[in-house]
């Protein structure tokens, strides 16, 4: 899993409203902790696969971040977040949460795992991931199957 | 006056803070009601495409 994706038209510059394409690909611990101060999830020191989504344009700022684990059948999401410039009524660019679970998707059809990702969704959330395609599997365990994920896909891949 | 939020405000995007999920392992129970659905889905595939080659 170290590939390095296009994700076409995936985030809006909110304040032209004009999209621009994002490139996800995996980030080390050493850029983790750079720019730790951007997130408040620590991102470092885990075992799971960490990719970072840039805009085409910048490379080296971080707009957002999301880990995952592949196990056997599904791709287990530990989490993900925007970075602090992207959040509130000032955000520069809207959009990641949705590319970020796309690209999941795509990472999951990839390694053979048919599209299937689950996370444990945050409480207040579940209707965001549910608009989405998710479904729940508990009351905040949530997964997306094949057929979510190949339309999630079709808009930025 | 009683504020009313609207859906769209409630799951506006920009109004998300901080992290999106909450990193947890899948338990045991989880992951073998997940797997059945898998499996499920798998079954049919593999039904649909013996039924395409017989007709």
């Amino acid at each position: 899993m170290s590939n390095i994706y296009l994700l076409k038209k995936a985030i809006c510059h909110k304040a032209t409203g004009i999209k621009v394409n994002a490139l996800a690909s995996p980030t080390n611990d050493a850029e983790r902790i750079k720019h730790k101060a951007h997130f408040s999830f620590k991102f470092y020191g885990n075992r799971r696969t960490v990719y970072k989504l840039t805009t085409e344009a910048d490379r080296n700022t971080m707009q957002g971040i999301v880990s995952f684990t592949a196990t056997p059948g599904v791709l287990e999401c530990g989490n993900m977040e925007t970075a602090i410039h992207n959040r509130g009524k000032s955000a520069i660019y809207t959009g990641l949460g949705k590319a970020m679970v796309a690209l999941c998707c795509k990472i999951s059809f990839d390694n053979g795992m048919d599209g299937f990702i689950s996370f444990e969704s945050k409480g207040r959330l579940t209707a965001y991931y549910a608009r989405m395609g998710a479904k729940n599997l508990t009351q905040t365990r949530m997964y997306i199957n094949e057929t979510k994920a190949r339309k999630l896909m079709e808009q930025y891949f | 006056m009683k504020k009313i939020t609207l859906p769209t405000q409630i799951f506006d995007e920009a109004a998300i803070d901080g992290p999106m999920m909450v990193d947890k392992k899948m338990t045991a129970v989880e992951r073998k009601k997940l797997m059945e659905i898998i499996n499920k889905r798998q079954q049919k595939k593999i039904a649909l495409t013996k039924e395409k080659k017989i007709s």
